[in-house]
């Protein structure tokens, strides 16, 4: 069929409107803060066969995790009990299609003629599945309801039976209830538009477009590929997980090799760390969607959303790896694991593109942790009204974004997993659970520090009120950064956060009343707040008292480039701000500031960046020389290599080296 | 840094002070001056637990000028490649 190109901009143009349609659908009608303002949700089509035609702007790892359920589903269940028009199944399985359990989707068949011509889907990430309480399981056994394809909706009708033996396995069958129903509302919003469109266009027009869109996103992303140099590109990103056994945290690491060769890409995991025998684990599906994550946010963001743009993408992933574990490990934490994967990816991508040229798309990190562990996301307890609570508080939504080649990261920018997500309403989770803020900032000093810094993301002070059974997950600390990478000079990630318990004292409620409290990490131990709490052994969750205080920061972003070239104005501003501290300002940038006055003490500031420079030239060591003499570089006989992929990565750029005379002339710049 | 030619000949360049450190087809780490630091003199403040670090900061220098060209962090308890090749770009 010849298809209409002005019509088929209306029809893809009306698709991408139809899934934002049912996304904020979704949001509307439910109720659950990770869904209705951490916007961890999304609504998709699928072509007859499975294959995703678009995704909206929501969670992006559900769009390519769907894809997997429906093709399954059909695999599984096409024949028998087969489906209707009118069917609406949901699915929850991580070793089918998502992450982990809290990964629910609902997938709706839609039906022309009598004839199924297209699915859509939507999903949550979701409050609770029952199960052991987050930090404790050791198998999927273990993390609650798992259900590999269940009628929720039976031609059309709604079966109660079947709502009420999912909820009720969970502690928090409202908002799971809410979620469930929500999703069903999206499904049924996106067929009827779809069907509104076949009507508007006719069925051989609409699926001929959706086949196009798969094939024109696949010789999109194969144009975008050949677009780039050829090459490898390898990373490391490091993090941290309980070893049972020992008691404490061991470090893990994802290695990633990234091979591009004309229009294909291969990406290739060999190397990472071994499954483990806690829920840091992420099944093979849930790395899939991940690489779908990192990929469409770097490589791919200008191609259509569809499943057409992974074609010339060949994965492989080590079974039995912490990327591909084997039933019936648990995975609870999969999108941690992921988030260190999407890191991995991003670093080659990083260096990929700017070897290309494509400057605008190259970022530091958006994951990086100064360290992981202490007390986690995901708090219990009855709250003041004597309501069960059991989900996640999404702060970590107000992440840092990284540094580019041209300007500082965002502070609190949002996820890459969710373009469309949001921050936690303070008001509403002091409302609905056991706790409230003293404060959440900006965290000074967890950017990565470069010429451009990352953002820094943010952090939280908050304390147990109103619950005799407060719980909050607890990991052994993890003593190296993770998901951190700078790019070409920049720091992997600043070192300001603080993760940790305060038990506070008997006139705690007594300074509150008087109308005192922490508003910064450093405050809390040094006005005598409270002190450390370093629970023994390996608990995984630990109980706290009323007024116990904790303290956490989410990810940042990575820096860009040598801290020697941050101009002095903008070092200056970040430590006015609260950004950088002036003991970081010193150690870093080689900036002396005055505390007080803000002032730049110039002279100082000079000597103390010559200093630097001098110490790096005189405590590096060399492993090997270089076969040409120092000068020859210089010559005119030596020039630019005339390829797109000529320069590896900048050194060069204006910054505060104007002020400082380095040793050679040619380096002041 | 960049790939520099003269006649038939590359290298990798200092783009910045014209330092030639290695054909392409190695690895510019091992031939810049490397510096590790360890993670707690890179930190603020000590963790909780008063535990170490566990990892360090390996620098990677231009020994031409000085410019800090890679900060990339490394765990010695894990081993693998010390000084991670991380980019090797197939010339024509």
């Amino acid at each position: 069929m010849q298809i209409d190109p002005v019509k088929y901009e209306m029809f893809l143009h009306r698709l991408w409107a139809i899934g934002e349609e049912g996304r904020i659908t979704l949001q509307r009608v439910t109720a659950s803060p990770i869904v209705s303002q951490g916007g961890e949700c999304m609504s998709s089509f699928y072509d007859s066969g499975g294959t995703m035609v678009l995704a909206c702007s929501g969670h992006l790892r559900f769009a390519h995790a769907t894809s997997d359920a429906i093709k399954t589903l059909i695999k599984w269940f096409g024949e028998s009990p087969g489906f209707y028009d009118g069917d609406q199944l949901f699915l929850n399985d991580p070793y089918v299609a998502g992450s982990h359990t809290y990964d629910m989707m609902i997938v709706k068949p839609i039906y022309y003629g009598g004839e199924l011509v297209a699915w859509v889907a939507t999903s949550t990430h979701t409050a609770d599945t029952g199960g052991i309480l987050r930090g404790a399981a050791t198998e999927i056994f273990h993390e609650g309801i798992r259900i590999s394809g269940l009628k929720v909706v039976e031609r059309g009708e709604f079966r109660e039976d079947v709502f009420r033996s999912l909820t009720e396995q969970c502690r928090d069958p409202q908002y799971v209830g809410l979620d469930l129903k929500a999703m069903i509302a999206g499904n049924n919003v996106c067929a009827r538009r779809y069907l509104e469109l076949v009507e508007k266009f006719g069925i051989e027009f609409v699926q001929e477009a959706g086949e196009k869109t798969i094939r024109d996103t696949e010789d999109m992303a194969r144009a975008k590929l050949r677009s780039l140099p050829d090459g490898r590109w390898v990373s490391r990103t490091y993090l941290t997980s309980l070893d049972r056994k020992q008691a404490k945290a061991v470090p893990l690491q994802i290695v990633c090799t990234m091979t591009k060769c004309g229009d294909k890409l291969e990406v290739d995991f060999s190397g990472t760390s071994p499954q483990m025998a806690n829920d840091v684990n992420s099944t093979l599906p849930s790395t899939r969607a991940h690489l779908g994550v990192a990929l469409t946010n770097t490589l791919f963001w200008d191609v259509p959303w569809s499943d057409g743009k992974f074609v010339p993408v060949k994965l492989s992933v080590p079974e039995g790896s912490v990327l591909n574990c084997k039933f019936p490990a648990a995975c609870a934490a999969a999108p941690v694991v992921g988030g260190i994967l999407v890191a991995a990816v991003c670093e080659a991508a990083a260096k990929m593109l700017y070897a290309a040229g494509r400057y605008e798309d190259v970022t530091a990190t958006w994951y990086g942790m100064w360290y992981e562990g202490g007390p986690g996301y995901i708090p219990a307890g009855h709250n003041r009204e004597g309501i069960r609570t059991a989900m996640g508080i999404y702060d970590i939504h107000g992440s840092g974004l990284g540094a580019t080649p041209y300007r500082d990261g965002v502070n609190t920018g949002g996820h890459m997993n969710i373009p469309s997500g949001g921050i936690s309403d303070v008001e509403r989770v002091e409302m609905q659970y056991p706790m409230f803020y003293f404060t959440r900032n900006q965290n000074k000093d967890g950017s990565g520090f470069g010429k451009y810094r990352g953002g820094l993301g943010s952090f939280r002070i908050l304390a147990v009120y109103g619950s005799t059974d407060f719980s909050v997950d607890f990991k052994p600390y993890g003593a190296i950064p993770q998901g951190s990478f700078g790019l070409f000079g920049g720091h992997p990630v600043g070192s300001g956060g603080l993760r940790a318990i305060f038990l506070t004292g008997p006139d705690f409620m007594d300074r509150i009343r008087a109308g005192n409290y922490p508003t910064r990490p450093d405050e809390v131990s040094g006005e005598d707040w409270g002190k450390v709490y370093v629970p023994e052994g390996a608990p995984g969750r630990v109980s706290l008292p009323e007024f116990t205080l904790i303290c956490d920061y989410v990810a940042s972003g990575g820096g860009f480039g040598d801290p020697l070239d941050r101009k002095l104005d903008a070092v200056t501003h970040d430590v006015k701000t609260g950004a950088t501290s002036p003991e970081m300002a010193r150690r870093v940038y080689g900036v002396v500031i005055d505390p007080d006055s803000f002032s730049v003490d110039i002279l100082r500031t000079e000597a103390l960046r010559r200093e630097i420079h001098d110490t790096r030239l005189r405590t590096g060591k060399l492993a090997r020389p270089s076969a040409r003499p120092k000068d020859e570089g210089r010559a005119n006989t030596w020039r630019s290599h005339k390829t797109a992929a000529s320069v590896l990565f900048a050194v060069s750029g204006a910054g505060i080296c104007f002020a400082i005379r380095r040793r050679t002339t040619r380096n002041t710049v | 840094m960049e790939i520099a030619q003269n006649g038939s000949e590359r290298f990798i360049r200092c783009i910045r002070c014209g330092y030639l450190f290695c054909h392409p087809e190695e690895n510019y780490k091992k031939y810049s001056l490397r510096r590790i630091v360890d993670l707690d003199q890179a930190a603020v403040r000590p963790l909780p637990s008063q535990e170490p670090y566990l990892g360090r900061y390996h620098e990677y220098i231009c020994p031409g000028c000085g410019t800090l060209l890679q900060l990339d962090v490394f765990c010695p308890v894990l081993g693998g490649e010390e000084d991670l090749w991380d980019l090797r770009i197939d010339l024509i």
